[in-house]
């Protein structure tokens, strides 16, 4: 019996060519554009909010967002969506671990018993 | 708070305990003290309740078999497997594989429960066998299937005791829809059954102690956990991430009294580029887990997705992969090839979706986590770069982050932990797993054979009289293989473990190297190594080793004549029915010796024939009788026999004056030998000089002494075969006829072996028949009485078609390859096969590939050993005569 999986279909690169009539020399995921919008605009309003205006905070801003955008999508593929790398860093963030001194720095563990009242 | 479990009163059942559960679930919450951190608050029976009200009820798969059936086999297999998974269409499966260790010593203390009387020496015998048990993997895979039946609403169980008839409503629904889920779990395909109390307390302990040793004891759950008893759980065991994005997390906890830590890695299964299936030979695709050294944990999340939900996504997709081509073609760049590809798949399966109604066609999306433990970091690393290459390059196995929430994965009602590494597939390519698929064969109460060698490498175990004490089945287990298979090995094994449990048996060897038995140390106060050729005149008497039947084995209050109307009078027909049958077989026998005496033209004549049936007719076939009286009622004949049976007379009156003759024709009567098989454990009977015929030779070909050996063989397999009578009928009794081939040749050998196999389950007899061709065995009308079979390796296709039918495999499937590449050696090699392979049919449903081997026991395996060796005659070798010579040609 053959067996087949439905993967392929769910693997389809969704990229951004550039505007009708305009090709741009590099291929980029609607998803990169999405996350690298999302990162630009948070920069500029933490300048913004500390007071840093102008064009060439600015363009740090974007150089800034790009390299982030780059980093952010090293963890996202076909396999893995934006929602799922962000639950997993919340995943690390909050797992129970031990103090490197042996001590509980953090809550051993949710399996263990704890009173209700 | 300790880790042991409170022990409750024996529960009522599951369906009135869920009601109760849930009407009584507010009142007790001010009781409770303490709370797990689960989504599991409950568990009522095989149904778990979460938090969020989700109620999934969890069953257990039988094992199914995979190896030597016929591909059809499989492919139906994989079917109904798929069929019952569609039926749960619209619900989520959490699908767990864990093990359950079977302990060394549990199992020695099995075998010396079911052992009576042994030998001195047993219990370091035991030892022995325990050490050597303990380097294989002992444990039993378990599947367990939980299903998601329904949700209890927050709302519903708060207003419990305000409206009761609310609740009554919803439980009732989902006690429907579990009746309905408990139907299709039980179907063939799934065969799977609600798990137990003792099942649900295993998967319990097995997933929050994820990782940790099995304990060693459990106590005797109940049915019924509140949220403060799976509190209890949970107690002590402390799972924590080291670091952030650490390959693993520590799991710890309290095994009998000691604080154990084990490191865990969670990984799960990627892309998948799978075979077909069986046909590649691939096997199921989650039972490749059963090849790996070590035993991994399994938590498979699977919704089986309605159709048009399913079809929505696919449209969805194909729209996706449309627009893009449109975008390239917008912008007249390439487009990449994978596109078209896509385009292409999704038509197929949104056509596969829409139009076919089987219901193999229903979609499925998975996550499939894989846990391996180790008790420090880098044995869980190489455990799980032995688990990545077993699935390179079909399957991609990838270790995700965020290992604590993946982990918690494995606990019954936990959610979810990401959505990342969904794999989508028709659930026909999801039940190419087949995680139930075992290779199990044997039992865990008898002594170990040895191992199976196909898909895993796990200890075998045997106890031969098993299947007539409690499946009520025969005792005839055949062992077929050409010359050099290893059926000696095999047998001479199985007749030293169970002779020192203290089972007697009587061996029939007529080459004679298994009388070396007899010589071990542990076995020689109680062997007796007999030669027949050089035995007491009239030892092989056709008429005296018939013996007659038992009168206390016809008594009218045993088994079979206690439900007749007149019990007494059954037992009393049937005893003289037996002696009657005794009476004619001896006759039989007698005529059949006559005749093999003689020369085949002479036998072959209408004359001789017709003298001899005159003859065995006048005789009196008693035990008393001799073959004299018999040449004395040849004599007697009158009328135009008369000359004719004198002059056999007279042939046969030299016969016997011959040394192979006299053992047939006694002098006077003899006296009772039979102590020799009551009062030893092992006697081992052999007829060293015998000459018996070539293979396929016509019998007009024979010698004078091949000719006389042939009555002499199936003589002596009637005179070991009696000592099955000399015993209490319930004993355990063993009885190894070696060359069997040669006694079917003849109407008395094949009755000896039918009366054997017909007596065996009666007489509590475990019949070993070694032969050299299973077409025999099949042609002998004796297939009814066999309970197992043993094939080695087998050359010819004939012989090899005969032995696949014996196991009960159709030929022509591919296995005749199998049993021709049996014990293979490797081309150019000098060394010796330590080891044999055999094909064992278990007779309770289990076929395996297992190797016999005896490297833990080196005596043993010399005096089994029946290939030429002529070293073993010179205890110390003589000096070697050769010199090296130096380049000069001179010796240095």
């Amino acid at each position: 019996m053959q067996m087949h999986t439905d993967d392929e279909l769910y693997q389809v690169d969704d990229v951004f060519l550039g505007p009708r009539g305009q090709t741009w020399p590099f291929r980029v995921r609607y998803r990169a554009y999405a996350i690298g919008g999302a990162v630009f605009g948070a920069i500029i309003a933490v300048e913004m909010w500390v007071g840093i205006v102008g064009l060439w905070p600015a363009v740090f801003g974007l150089l800034t967002a790009i390299w982030l955008t780059q980093r952010a999508m090293d963890h996202v593929d076909h396999e893995r969506t934006i929602r799922s790398a962000a639950t997993t860093l919340w995943h690390e963030i909050t797992a129970p671990r031990r103090g490197r001194s042996g001590a509980t720095r953090a809550r051993m563990s949710l399996t263990s018993v704890r009173r209700t009242r | 708070m300790s880790m042991s479990h409170k022990k409750k009163p024996a529960g009522r059942p599951p369906a009135r305990r869920l009601l109760d559960r849930l009407l009584t679930t507010k009142t007790h919450t001010r009781d409770r003290a303490y709370s797990s951190g689960l989504q599991l608050t409950d568990v009522i029976g095989h149904l778990a309740v979460s938090r969020t009200g989700q109620v999934t009820a969890w069953y257990v798969a039988a094992p199914q078999r995979w190896s030597f059936r016929t591909d059809s086999d499989r492919n139906w297999l994989i079917t109904a497997h798929a069929t019952r998974l569609a039926e749960l269409t619209g619900r989520r499966i959490h699908l767990r594989i864990t093990h359950r260790p079977y302990p060394v010593h549990r199992w020695a203390e099995a075998l010396h429960h079911a052992t009576l009387d042994p030998l001195p020496g047993w219990e370091r015998y035991l030892e022995e066998e325990q050490r050597k048990i303990a380097r294989l993997p002992l444990d039993d895979k378990i599947v367990y299937y939980g299903v998601r039946v329904g949700r209890l609403s927050s709302a519903g169980r708060s207003s419990a005791r305000l409206m009761r008839s609310a609740i009554t409503r919803e439980s009732s629904a989902i006690a429907d829809q579990a009746g309905i889920v408990d139907r299709i779990m039980a179907a063939p395909g799934m065969d799977a059954r609600p798990a137990d109390p003792a099942a649900m307390d295993w998967l319990l302990t097995r997933s929050i102690g994820l990782g940790l040793p099995a304990p060693v004891v459990l106590p005797r759950p109940s049915g019924v956990w509140t949220p403060e008893d799976i509190a209890e759980w949970t107690e002590g065991i402390e799972w924590t991430a080291p670091d952030p994005y650490s390959p693993h997390i520590k799991v710890s906890g309290e095994r009998d009294g000691q604080r154990v830590e084990r490191y865990v890695t969670v990984t799960t299964l990627g892309q998948m580029d799978l075979p077909a299936i069986p046909e590649s030979g691939y096997g199921p695709w989650l039972q490749r887990l059963d090849r790996l050294p070590f035993p991994a944990e399994v938590s498979a999340t699977i919704d089986v997705r309605d159709g048009k939900e399913a079809n929505r996504e696919v449209l969805d997709q194909l729209a996706r992969v449309q627009a893009q081509r449109d975008h390239h073609a917008e912008h007249r760049v390439a487009e990449p090839m994978s596109l078209a590809r896509q385009g292409a798949l999704g038509q197929i399966i949104e056509d596969d979706v829409r139009s076919n109604f089987s219901g193999l066609s229903t979609r499925v999306q998975c996550w499939v986590r894989i846990a391996v433990s180790g008790r420090d970091p880098e044995e869980t690393r190489a455990r799980v770069r032995m688990l990545t290459e077993e699935y390179t390059p079909r399957v991609t196995v990838v270790r995700p982050a965020g290992q604590y929430t993946l982990a918690r994965e494995f606990i019954p009602s936990e959610p979810l932990a990401v959505d990342s590494h969904k794999r989508r597939m028709p659930v026909t390519t999801l039940a190419g797993a087949l995680p139930a698929a075992s290779a199990e064969v044997g039992d865990r109460h008898g002594p170990n054979l040895g191992f199976t060698s196909g898909i895993t490498r796990r200890p075998v175990m045997w106890h031969p009289w098993r299947s007539q004490e409690v499946r009520e089945s025969s005792g005839l287990t055949p062992v077929v293989g050409s010359l050099g298979a290893g059926k000696t090995v095999l047998c001479g094994q199985i007749v030293y473990n169970t002779s020192r449990m203290g089972v007697p048996w009587v061996v029939l060897d007529p080459s004679g190297p298994v009388t070396r038995l007899c010589s071990l140390p542990e076995l020689r106060p109680y062997s007796k190594a007999i030669d027949l050729m050089r035995a007491e005149p009239g030892t092989l008497n056709p008429f005296r080793i018939i013996p007659d039947p038992d009168p206390a084995h016809y008594r009218p209050d045993a088994e079979e004549y206690r439900n007749e109307s007149d019990p007494q009078s059954a037992a009393e027909d049937a005893y003289r029915s037996a002696v009657a049958n005794a009476q004619s077989q001896r006759k039989t026998l007698c005529m059949d010796v006559m005749s093999g005496l003689l020369r085949s033209q002479i036998t072959d004549s209408e004359m001789t024939q017709r003298a001899l049936h005159l003859a065995a007719r006048r005789v009196d076939a008693t035990t008393h009788a001799s073959p004299r009286d018999f040449l004395t009622a040849l004599r007697q004949l009158e009328g135009s026999l008369e000359e004719h049976a004198r002059d056999i007379a007279e042939l046969l009156e030299a016969a016997a004056e011959l040394p192979q003759g006299q053992l047939i024709f006694p002098r006077v009567e003899a006296g009772d030998d039979r102590y020799q098989s009551a009062h030893h454990r092992l006697v081992v009977m052999s007829m060293r000089g015998l000459t018996l015929p070539t293979e396929g030779s016509s019998r007009a070909e024979w010698s004078l002494e091949e000719q006389y050996s042939m009555p002499l063989l199936y003589l002596a397999g009637w005179y070991a075969q009696r000592s099955v009578y000399d015993r209490p009928m319930s004993d355990r009794k063993g009885l190894w006829l070696d060359e069997c081939h040669e006694m079917l040749r003849v109407s008395s050998g094949r009755a000896l072996l039918r009366k054997t196999g017909r007596d065996s389950r009666k007489h509590n007899v475990r019949a070993l028949y070694g032969t050299q061709d299973a077409g025999d065995i099949l042609t002998a009308d004796i297939s009814n009485w066999v309970d197992s079979v043993f094939v080695g390796r087998t050359v010819g296709a004939e012989a090899q078609a005969a032995a696949l039918r014996l196991l009960g495999i159709d030929p022509g499937n591919g296995y005749e390859s199998v049993l021709a590449g049996l014990s293979q050696r490797t081309r150019g090699s000098d060394q010796r096969r330590g080891s044999r392979e055999f094909i064992w049919s278990d007779g309770d449903g289990g076929i395996e590939r297992i190797t016999v081997t005896l490297d833990h026991r080196p005596q043993l395996r010399d005096a089994l050993d029946s290939t030429a060796n002529p070293h073993k005659r010179t205890a110390t070798p003589a000096e070697n005569p050769y010199v090296t010579l130096s380049k000069g040609g001179g010796a240095s």
